[in-house]
């Protein structure tokens, strides 16, 4: 009886191995051909977080999908990719023989420079990259302050107090840009106006939003602009109880209290893969640092429809113009110390 | 007498391979379900974590890669059970152990290469003893309950290595909260070309060679066992129990903070902000499934390596998604602790029936 389980097991086991060495050699796998003999487009992609997270995950996967649908592209990805782990999947991708591989996270830029120059004829794209390091990588990113200058001028324009804030998630070089943003748009409708800027050193921390934005109103904001993740839902929330005007971000937040955000300043970030790919489709995709703004639509102010209606036209007059500025490149990237 | 007792003894080994053998087997078979329900075909799917793993030469490499600190958690690990020391901070030491490697491997420069890898082991290794010497001390001196103290302690050393990799160690050249890399002499060579294979798996299994041929084979090693398996007996035959736990406890933080050091010279080169590997957790629990010895665990590290790896190519190929991978290697640990459960019933019975 032992015997044969014993002999039963190693028969298992050998099963599972033939299956398992079916793969054989380097699979480099043959694109698929369609009717008209042109090769399908093999797009891979690695995410950093899961694809239902509602955001900057999700955003890409609904690009991809949308991709696919437009221009019969393939596509096929990995979720919640650690750093560490990421040159091992881009590898992979390659060596399975993909065309476009798109890294969906500025930390993977580094490690892109590491692994694209084993395979010169695949195309990395990493979104929200900041360095394109060989013939063959491209990072697309966002101006990262067009976005808040908007905000800037809308705060500007309805503030009644004379004193806006900010609230950001860290005091990297990102944040600091993004801040820069807000007080340059704020001020350049009013000279004046007092901006209290602060960062809550976490992308979750909604207790540590919230006392920061307390101590703020009551230093008089009347208006606040939350940019700090997961804890713009807690701000929104203090701006509410404080019956202050608050803007949103980085997506629409006007179904999170209607009466208290007056707009949003949104970044959807679907942009990144959605240019890499029709890009790459389309032939044009070419080595280099793309930056995305207000004009390509990778940044843009999304209104709470009820608060449109009812500011006076100067104040919509004022972003419409900024929008115009910005879009035509006349206002000077904020300087950050 | 005594061939009786070998024999016996034989097939209680056997008997307990065996099990182990099919708890894994109906751990893959309870992940299949999840496979199914997650509607995907679990035999694709399993072909494609195999194949994804062992299939290609580029597989096998990064399978090996992860076997290296996964294999050292587990020796650590059993090091410690040997003398009844619970290190669950393995995840932590491996941390530290990173540390001094890279500490070594960025600042010692102008050394010729062989020097250089030595010492940033040697401090890999140092800081993995320091770093469970917190929780030995406490211990000691507290009597603080280790299971506790070493767990906290890898929260604690995952955290410090965020700290000091956003500030003191970060590169001044990246726009990424990352260390910078190692010198160029500190790296481990590759052994298969091609792939990220290094060094470091043959440097693993010289030293678990080296610990098992102490802690086996020698008369100290005799004397650390004998501690572990009844200290008063030891005590009574002349042998200081606090010394041998102490060697022990050496070791066994020696031999994680040696898996993190070489994880760092061969593979990362670098330590970037929020990095967790698991390395240590998954250690563990392939260290009861092999079921405490050198070759067991070494069949147990390998399994995880490969369902580390394959979970990827799951994804890729077939759209399992990356937490349900998470979810088989927590399925099999459950499984193993389950079948270690009957296996001390059936070795009770077995031990009775052979008198």
């Amino acid at each position: 009886m032992k015997k044969k389980m014993i002999s039963l097991l190693i028969a298992a086991m050998f099963m599972v191995s033939m299956v398992g060495c079916a793969g054989g050699e380097e699979p480099v796998a043959e694109n698929p051909v369609d009717e008209a003999g042109v090769e399908t487009l093999k797009v891979g992609v690695l995410f950093p977080g899961s694809i239902g997270d509602s955001a900057w995950n999700e955003a890409g996967y609904d690009a991809l999908v949308q991709a696919k649908e437009d221009l019969g592209i393939e596509f096929s990805f990995q979720e919640s990719v650690p750093v560490a782990e990421s040159a091992e999947v881009m590898r992979s991708f390659a060596y399975e023989g993909y065309d476009l591989i798109i890294a969906h996270d500025f930390n993977y830029n580094d490690i892109v420079a590491e692994v694209a120059p084993e395979f010169p004829d695949v195309m990395f794209s990493v979104s929200y990259g900041y360095q394109s390091s060989g013939d063959n990588v491209v990072a697309i990113t966002s101006s990262g302050w067009q976005f808040s200058y908007m905000a800037g001028v809308l705060a500007g324009s309805v503030s009644e107090s004379g004193s806006v804030g900010v609230l950001t998630a860290t005091d990297s070089f990102m944040g600091k840009r993004m801040r820069a943003g807000y007080v340059a748009g704020a001020k350049s409708v009013n000279p004046e106006i007092e901006v209290l800027e602060a960062f809550t050193g976490s992308w979750d921390d909604v207790v540590k939003g919230k006392e920061l934005v307390n101590g703020m109103i009551q230093q008089g904001i009347d208006v606040i602009f939350a940019s700090s993740g997961n804890v713009n839902v807690g701000v929104v929330e203090t701006a509410r109880e404080a019956g202050i005007m608050a803007i949103g971000s980085p997506s629409d937040m006007t179904a999170v209290a209607p009466d208290t955000v007056i707009a949003s300043a949104v970044t959807p970030s679907g942009i990144y893969v959605d240019y890499a790919v029709r890009e790459m489709a389309a032939g044009t995709l070419k080595a280099g640092v793309y930056v995305l703004g207000i004009k390509e639509g990778a940044e843009a102010l999304i209104w709470n429809p009820a608060f449109e209606a009812e500011f006076p036209s100067e104040v919509i007059d004022a972003v419409q113009m900024a929008e115009q500025k910005l879009s035509n490149g006349e206002v000077e990237e904020p300087v950050v110390e | 007498m005594s061939s009786i007792d070998s024999q016996l003894a034989r097939r209680i080994l056997r008997m307990r391979i065996v099990v182990t053998c099919i708890a894994v087997i109906v751990a893959f078979v309870l992940g299949s379900i999840l496979v199914l329900l997650a509607g995907i075909n679990p035999l694709m799917a399993l072909r494609y974590l195999f194949s994804g793993a062992l299939g290609t030469k580029h597989g096998i490499g990064e399978t090996l890669t992860r076997f290296v600190p996964l294999f050292l958690a587990t020796m650590s690990f059993a090091i410690g059970m040997k003398v009844h020391f619970y290190n669950v901070g393995i995840e932590g030491q491996i941390a530290l152990g990173s540390l001094g490697a890279l500490l070594v491997g960025i600042y010692a420069v102008d050394l010729p290469a062989p020097i250089h890898v030595f010492l940033s082991l040697l401090a890999a290794v140092i800081f993995g003893i320091l770093w469970l010497g917190i929780a030995g001390l406490l211990k000691f001196r507290f009597g603080a309950n280790e299971l506790l103290t070493t767990v906290m302690l890898n929260y604690i050393a995952v955290y410090l290595m965020d700290i000091i990799v956003e500030t003191v160690l970060k590169d001044p050249n990246s726009l990424i909260d990352q260390s910078q890399k190692i010198a160029a002499t500190a790296e481990l060579p590759r052994i298969m070309s091609g792939t990220t294979a290094h060094l470091g798996l043959l440097i693993a299994i010289a030293v678990a060679v080296v610990v098992y041929y102490y802690v086996w084979r020698t008369p100290g090693g005799y004397e650390l066992r004998a501690v572990g398996a009844n200290s008063k007996a030891a005590m009574y035959a002349g042998i200081n129990p606090a010394k041998m736990i102490i060697i022990g406890m050496i070791i066994s933080g020696g031999l994680a903070g040696l898996g993190g050091g070489l994880n760092l010279l061969g593979y990362q080169s670098r330590w970037v902000s929020g990095t967790f590997l698991g390395y240590g957790f998954d250690g563990i629990g392939a260290a009861v499934m092999g079921q405490y010895h050198p070759v067991g665990m070494a069949l147990s590290a390998l399994l995880f390596a490969i369902i580390r790896v394959g979970g990827g190519a799951m994804q890729r190929s077939v759209g399992v998604p990356y937490p349900l991978v998470h979810a088989l290697q927590g399925i099999v640990i459950i499984m193993v602790i389950i079948s270690a459960y009957f296996i001390e019933k059936r070795s009770e019975k077995m031990m009775k029936e052979g008198q």
